[in-house]
This record gives structure tokens, C-alpha cells and sequence, in this order.
């Protein structure tokens, strides 16, 4: 062993020393830079989403980023969701107080004894298509025996059996394959229907040159098959301690829809900024589509997040008989209309 | 010193040549197959250089986030995997107790673990550090066990018959004998403490590398910054494996082999 | 006499396992793992609503199970195989070989939710798709592992081979081989859980609506199925039990001269 050697095994010493010490002040650092939040006053409400930040949460970004939050006293965390954890288990945790769910998914955990209730129903319909290029002479759910169906998992899967049943089909008349969150199976023609949301999945198709004049949408809602998605739920017990805070944070979030709605391009632009996790156009489109399901039609501002009764039974009922529940969910424990009644008086 | 030059050459060409027939295997795909979806299925690497270039910031930021937390995890994981393996040579019955539900742990994915973590420790960021630890401890575990079994068996007996106490005969024997198996394991764990962090980061994508991907995967028009997150990651994973080795140098200076102590290093 | 011993022998190897098995079950079912470790039933499902889970579903699950086994043990073989050529190739040309294995690392490190979609592009049948995640995850294990056991000589055999003149050849086939095996079945054994979650995640995006990871994602993301979703976590653990206890069988028959395997236990 000469020195030279030994010297540089020093300064290797040394070097790894110090990159390990600057990780573990680093890391520390990261953790109390955390913002105490200046008011006392402040109520803490962390809501935990589906997905990435995107139009589709367009009410929640745009009431954080318009500081109506703030102005009902609520310190505001979004958490986006990822592959890995439900928004459930979440808010079943204390992580989130408050979770954007489908309805129909959020119908599952109820039955699993998770003691949730949907307060605040953001889309009054379902923005899930099903799309085939229209050399599949697929128009209708008739069309569809003998086809392979892209699907995302169970929640998305029950609308499209709910279609099938309409016209007398069932599981074992198409073939189901696992679409992987875009559309390269559709545009590759490796499946012959696509699972497309209207917000996302579908403009993903539209940038690759299929839309209208080349590929057929089957509408679930025009089918009247559709099942209520994006939600937000809290836990009952919570829900009655914290029922001044609750009622706030949807009058807040429900002020936050509104302004997104009316100015889609201005709230699509915070977004992008907000995520970064799609280009400014498509969340702007996005935004805008998503708006068109949260106040749809005929509707006005002051209906924004009102629970449908009729609706939630249906998908209670679809949810029933296409086995995505087992048993009966009777609609009154599932819902609570009174906090957006408070939160819109 | 010679050949170590050799080395630093050969590790050049290597690099160059992959990167060459990264780009060949994409011309082949674009320009000769005229494969619709060659520009996902491998993009030309010199389009990925210049995206990762666009994006260089965002791109190292995020990356030094999921390092940072795959330190973390890769530290307290490998400290776990060191004990565990301590005990189970220790104790027999341990390990015919413990390994096959260690083997079975590694079997639970994210999906069912997440929930159980964060009901444990509720906050976002350590539920990653304790996942990407859990994700990294059984190589570690298991190849210090291996070393510890592999002590030869004269030697073994040798220290038994010197009546000597646990403490002396893993201090003098069994640690230095197995210290390049506890590396061999930590050089498997440290790239894997990577790709566990980046897919943490998939809990909730706020940052890191993982969530970019996912993002870029699933997004309308950030496609872009897929292919540069996806070789900023395997970067890591050589830094990280590059760093184990530089450790064991520094380890083995101080613990020199006690079986071939005498053989010294080859010229 | 000998038949006996075995049998005991047996007995006294399970009975750990079993016990501590029997004491975990039962930390959980008495209900001690939600009162003192705040574990909630709905996300971890008591052992008992587990077993009638995979009871009840067993045909199903038996069904999925072939699916992901098979590219499973293929892509970790393969894999494998793949890791120890190139540790070979590395040993035999030091110089030329040294960058080879920061090529493997570096594809080895390409993070799993980034290798699953990318291999789903490429295959656009399930089955290879998946060979292919658990090859490039598993060959780094093995590469890292045999290129240290191959290098990794008794000295006094390697000037015992030098003295009688061994060919290169010689050296390898006798001396670096044997040498390895210790190591390559270390590696084997890591790449067993590393092999069965690459195939659980290819599952997750692959076109199959089958297979072990594809039921575990459409199981555990709703909320009334998390105990057939913990009897398909269930099905991996077995699976991956069976086959570590198959490649120790095997350890014991292949390098019974390493002090490993001489003690007894």
C-alpha cells in the first residue's frame, strides 16, 4: 500500500462523510420548511383528490388560488392522488379530512364498513364515454357483443355493464382488457371500444387525429346508463363534530366552481401552473369540460354540488345489479344533503 | 494506475456504444420499420438529451427530492436488513422463524401496504421514507446472512475452541469475513432504494422523479418530459451504486479481510 | 432409521415457522394489531376473513396464479442467466468487460412504473411484456452478485491451479464456478421477490384481465373486496415461499462443500 493510495481513500472517507451529513440536513431542512401558516385562526383541511391536479378538480384549485379558503377561515391542503393509494384509505387515516371519489366507488367502502357520506356531488352525470373508430361499425352498446372492451378496473367496468345489460348483453358476451390510462391500445387497434373520459382520455385521442368524423362515442348519459362520479365525502363522525367547518369548506369550494366555470381559461392557466401535469390548452379544454358536468345545462350556480336523489338511486341500483355491490345501500345513510343546504342558504 | 486507465476507457465505450445503438435501434424503428409508435417505444436518444436540456431544472430538482428521500429509506433499510440478519445468525430459531414471513412481506405491493403505513404514521412524506426502507431491506438482509454462513468452518471452529465470547468472534471473524457480501447486498439495495422512491413518489404526485412519469404517461402533452425522467433515474441508480462501491473502499481499508489479509490487492 | 429422522428433522425445522405464524395470525385476528398498532380491519382484513376469501375463491385464484408464475419464473430465469453471462463475460475480459456492468445498472435502475408501461408498448401481448420487466429487473441481482463470486477465490486454490499450469479455461470450469455458486444462489433468492412484484406491476398495466397483480389492483382500489385482494397477496406469498424453499433444496444439493452448508443446523 503506498500513500497515494491511502490518501485518496482519506479524502474518499471524507467526501462520503460530508454528502451523507448534507442529505440528512437537507432532509431535515425539507421538513421544517413547512409553512406554520401565519393565522391561529385558521382551520387546517387537507383534501385528498384522485389524480393529478387537473381541471377535473377545478373548483378546489381555483378556490385555493382565489383565497376563498382563506376568506372561510380554512387553511387548505390538496394532496393529488397517485397509483398507489386511494383517496379512502386517505381520509380513513386522518391524512385528509375531506376525498374526491367516484359515487359509485364510494359506494363500495361504504359497504366495507368504511362510515363515509357523500356531501357534495361535483359531476351530475357521468363524463365517461366509451369510443370505437367508426370502421368498427360499433354506434350503440348493441354493437358490442363479440368486441374486445377497454376498461380501467371495477368502477369504471360498472358503467359499462349497466350499457351491456341494456341491451340484454353480459360479461361473457365481449372480451374485457385492461386499458392502461391512455390511448394507445385505441389508436394501435388493439381493442375495439375505448374507455375515454370526456375531460382527458378523449382530448388525448383528439390531439392523435380521432374525433368526430372519424370515431363514434357512446354516451352514457344519453344511453341512461350513467352512474354518478366525482364526489366529495368525509367521515360521518367528523362530518357532526366539524359541521361549521364542513359547511364553510363546500361554500368555499362551491364558489370556487362557480368562478371556474365562468372563466375557464383564466382557471385552466392556474392550473397548468398549479401541476404543470398536462399542456395550458388541455386543462383549459378540460376545465371547461368538467364545468359543463358540475353545472350542466339548464342548471344554475346556486345548484353547483346539490346531491340528486333520483340520480344517487340509480347508481345504487346499477351498482346492485351489476355486482359492483353486494348488498342493498339504502340512499339516506350513503348521502347528506343538509351540508350543502347550510353551505347554500 | 495503468489499469485503471483501461477501465475509465472501457467504461467510455461502453457508454458511447450503448448510446449509439440506442439511437440506431430508434432510427431502425422510425426510419426503417416506420413503426407508428416508435417515438414511444424508444425516442432517438439525441431528442431525449435535448428534451432533458429543456427541462433541466425541473428535471434535477425533482430528482434530487426522490434521491433524497431514496437516502433515507436505503439508510434505515439497510440498518434494518443489518440487524435482522445480525439476529438471525444470532439465534437459529429466528431465522427459520422469521425468513419465510420476510420472503412474504416482500410480497404485500404498495397498493395494500400504503393504507397500513399511513394508518401507522400519517404523514405523506415519512410513509415514503418507511416504504422505500421496506422495499430495500431483504437484499441486504439476506446477503449478510449468506456471508455470515459462509465463514469458513475451520476458522469457525477455531475461534470456538478459543472459548472466545459472540461479541469477539463477530468482531474478528464473521463481520470482516462477510463485509463483501453486506456490500454485495447494499450495491443490489441502493439501486433499488431508487426505483422504490421514484415509485413512491406515486402516492401523491406532487414531486419527484416518479411522479413525472406519471404525469407524462397519463397527461395531455407533457410526454416530453417522460423519456428524460426515465434516464435521470437510471443516473441515480449509478450514483448510488457508484457511492456503495467508494464506501466499501473506505470499509475495507478499515476492516481489512481477515481471511486474506495476507493475499493483499492484485497489482 | 434414517426415514425417521428426517421426518423429525422436518418437524423441528417447521415448527418456528409455524409457531410464529400462528402467533402473528393470532395478533391480528384477537384484534391486539388494531387496538395497539391503530391498524383499521376494512384495510388489513382479519387472517380468518382472508382464509374464507381464499377458500371461497380458490379455483379463481388458482387460475391466476398459473398466469403470473409462468412469466415469473421465465423472466427470472432468463434474467438470471442474462446477469451471470455478463458476470462472466466481466471477469474473463476485465478490461473490455469493466463498463458492462454500469450498462446493467443503469437499465436496472429504470424505475418499475416507467419499465411496466414501456414494455406494455412494446409487447403488445401480455406474456412477453412481463418476461421482459422481471428479465431487466432481475438480471442486476444476479450480475453484481456472480461477477463478485466468480472474482472472489480462495487464494490458496488459485496458486495451487496457477502452480499446475490450469488452461483459463480450467480455472473457470473448476475453480470460479463452484466458486460463484454460493452467490448465485443468494442472488437467485433476492430475485425470487423481485421477480414476483415485477410481474405484479407489469399486471397492473399490461392488456390481461387476469393474472395475481391485476386482481390485487381490482380488488384493493374499491372498498368491499380488500379480503379477496389480501387472499391474492396471500397466493404471491405462498407462491414465492415455494419457490425459495425449491432453490434451497436445490443450494443443498449443489454446494454441499460450502461451510454454508456444513454446519447442520
Amino acid at each position: 500500500m503506498n500513500s497515494k493510495k491511502s490518501k485518496k481513500i482519506k479524502v474518499l472517507a471524507i467526501a462520503l462523510a460530508l454528502a451523507m451529513t448534507a442529505a440528512l440536513l437537507a432532509s431535515c431542512a425539507a421538513k421544517e420548511e413547512k409553512p406554520a401558516g401565519e393565522g391561529q385562526t385558521l382551520d387546517k383541511i387537507t383534501v385528498q383528490t384522485l389524480w393529478v391536479p387537473q381541471g377535473q378538480f377545478a373548483g378546489l384549485y381555483i378556490a385555493d388560488a382565489r383565497d376563498y379558503y382563506e376568506e372561510e377561515g380554512i387553511d387548505i391542503e390538496i394532496l393529488p392522488g397517485g397509483t398507489d393509494v386511494t383517496p379512502a384509505d386517505q381520509v380513513e387515516n386522518d391524512v385528509a379530512q375531506v376525498g374526491v371519489l367516484f359515487y359509485s366507488s364510494l359506494l363500495t367502502y361504504q359497504e366495507g364498513g368504511y362510515d363515509f357520506i357523500n356531501v357534495f356531488q361535483n359531476f351530475q352525470g357521468s363524463p365517461q364515454y366509451l369510443v370505437a373508430k367508426k370502421d368498427t361499425g360499433i354506434a350503440t352498446g348493441a354493437d358490442l357483443k363479440g368486441k374486445k372492451i377497454g376498461t380501467w378496473g371495477a368502477q369504471w367496468q360498472v358503467e359499462f355493464a349497466a350499457l351491456l345489460g341494456k341491451y340484454d348483453l353480459g360479461d361473457s358476451d365481449v372480451t374485457w382488457v385492461q386499458q392502461d390510462y391512455t390511448m394507445d391500445q385505441f389508436i394501435n387497434d388493439e381493442i375495439d371500444a375505448a374507455s375515454a373520459m370526456a375531460y382527458n382520455e378523449w382530448l388525448i385521442a383528439n390531439d392523435e387525429g380521432w374525433d368526430e368524423s372519424n370515431t363514434n362515442i357512446i354516451d352514457l348519459n344519453k344511453e341512461g346508463t350513467a352512474m354518478l362520479e366525482d364526489c366529495l365525502f368525509v367521515k360521518r363522525d367528523w362530518a357532526e363534530a366539524n359541521e361549521d367547518l364542513l359547511v364553510r369548506f363546500l361554500r368555499a369550494t362551491k364558489k370556487g366552481w362557480d368562478y371556474a366555470i365562468q372563466n375557464p381559461e383564466e382557471s385552466g392557466k392556474l392550473i397548468f401552473e398549479t401541476g404543470n401535469s398536462a399542456t395550458e390548452e388541455h386543462q383549459i379544454k378540460m376545465t371547461e369540460i368538467c364545468g359543463s358536468y358540475v353545472q350542466p345545462e339548464g342548471a344554475t350556480a346556486g345548484d353547483i354540488g346539490k346531491i340528486d336523489e333520483a340520480k344517487a338511486q340509480q347508481t345504487i341500483d346499477f351498482a346492485k345489479k351489476y355486482g359492483l355491490i353486494k348488498g342493498d345501500i339504502a340512499l339516506e345513510n350513503s348521502i347528506d344533503v343538509s351540508y350543502w343546504e347550510k353551505a347554500s342558504s | 494506475m495503468k489499469r485503471i486507465d483501461g477501465r475509465h476507457l472501457s467504461l467510455i465505450l461502453w457508454i458511447v456504444g450503448f448510446f449509439l445503438m440506442w439511437e440506431f435501434a430508434a432510427f431502425l424503428l422510425d426510419g426503417v420499420l416506420h413503426d407508428p409508435m416508435a417515438a414511444k417505444k424508444l425516442p432517438y436518444f439525441h431528442a431525449v438529451i435535448s428534451e432533458t436540456v429543456l427541462n433541466a431544472d425541473n428535471i434535477l430538482l425533482q430528482s434530487a427530492l426522490t434521491a433524497l428521500r431514496a437516502a433515507e429509506g436505503f439508510l434505515i433499510g439497510a440498518l434494518v436488513g443489518f440487524l435482522l440478519a445480525l439476529l438471525m445468525d444470532l439465534f437459529g430459531v429466528v431465522e427459520r422463524m422469521a425468513l419465510p414471513y420476510l420472503l412474504a412481506s416482500q410480497m404485500i405491493p404498495i397498493l395494500g401496504l400504503a393504507p397500513i403505513i399511513f394508518g401507522l404514521v400519517k404523514d405523506l412524506d415519512m410513509s415514503r421514507v418507511t416504504i422505500a426502507a421496506y422495499m430495500t431491506f431483504f437484499p441486504v438482509s439476506l446477503s449478510l446472512l449468506s456471508g455470515f454462513k459462509s465463514v469458513d468452518i475451520e476458522q469457525r471452529m477455531l475461534m470456538r475452541s478459543y472459548a472466545s465470547s459472540k461479541f469477539l468472534y463477530y468482531r474478528k471473524l464473521a463481520l470482516p469475513y462477510s463485509v463483501p457480501f453486506l456490500f454485495n447486498g447494499l450495491k443490489i439495495a441502493a439501486p433499488m432504494a431508487m426505483t422504490a422512491s421514484a415509485f413512491v413518489d406515486t402516492l401523491s404526485t406532487q414531486n419527484g422523479i416518479g411522479s413525472i412519469i406519471i404525469v407524462a404517461l397519463y397527461g395531455g402533452g407533457t410526454t416530453g418530459q417522460f423519456w428524460p425522467a426515465v434516464l435521470a433515474a437510471s443516473l441515480l441508480g449509478i450514483v448510488s451504486y457508484v457511492l456503495v462501491i467508494l464506501a466499501e473502499r473506505v470499509v475495507e481499508r478499515f476492516i481489512p479481510r481477515a481471511p486474506k489479509e495476507a493475499a493483499g490487492e492484485a497489482a | 432409521m434414517k426415514r425417521r429422522s428426517v421426518v423429525s428433522g422436518m418437524m423441528v425445522k417447521l415448527a418456528p415457522p409455524v409457531a410464529f405464524g400462528v402467533f402473528v395470525v393470532g395478533f391480528i385476528q384477537l384484534g391486539l394489531a388494531y387496538t395497539l398498532l391503530n391498524f383499521k380491519p376494512m384495510q388489513l382484513p382479519p387472517p380468518s376473513a382472508v382464509a374464507s376469501a381464499f377458500i371461497e375463491n380458490f379455483q379463481a385464484i388458482a387460475r391466476d396464479s398459473l398466469v403470473t408464475v409462468g412469466p415469473t419464473l421465465a423472466g427470472m430465469i432468463v434474467g438470471s442467466l442474462i446477469g451471470y453471462l455478463t458476470a462472466v463475460f466481466i471477469t474473463r475480459f476485465p478490461k473490455g468487460g469493466f463498463g458492462l456492468l454500469y450498462i446493467m445498472i443503469a437499465i436496472n435502475s429504470v424505475p418499475i412504473v416507467a419499465l411496466a408501461p414501456i414494455m406494455n408498448r412494446w409487447f403488445t401481448q401480455p406474456f412477453p411484456a412481463k418476461v421482459s420487466v422481471v428479465i431487466i429487473i432481475s438480471m442486476g441481482a444476479m450480475a453484481v452478485n456472480a461477477f463478485r463470486g466468480l472474482s472472489d477465490l480462495p487464494d490458496e486454490s488459485r496458486h495451487l491451479m496457477r502452480a499446475c499450469d490450469a488452461s483459463n479455461m480450467e480455472v473457470f470450469t473448476k475453480l470460479r464456478i463452484p466458486a460463484s455458486l454460493p452467490y448465485v444462489f443468494t442472488a437467485l433468492k433476492i430475485n425470487v421477490s423481485v421477480a414476483m412484484m415485477g410481474t405484479i406491476i407489469g399486471e397492473y398495466f399490461n392488456d390481461n384481465t387476469s393474472g395475481i397483480g391485476y386482481m390485487i389492483k381490482y380488488t384493493l382500489r374499491i372498498g368491499n373486496r380488500k379480503a379477496e385482494g389480501w387472499a391474492y397477496i396471500l397466493a404471491a406469498a405462498i407462491i414465492s415461499i415455494l419457490i425459495y424453499a425449491a432453490l434451497t433444496l436445490a443450494q443443498r444439493r449443489l454446494v454441499r462443500w460450502h461451510a454454508s452448508q456444513r454446519m447442520g443446523a
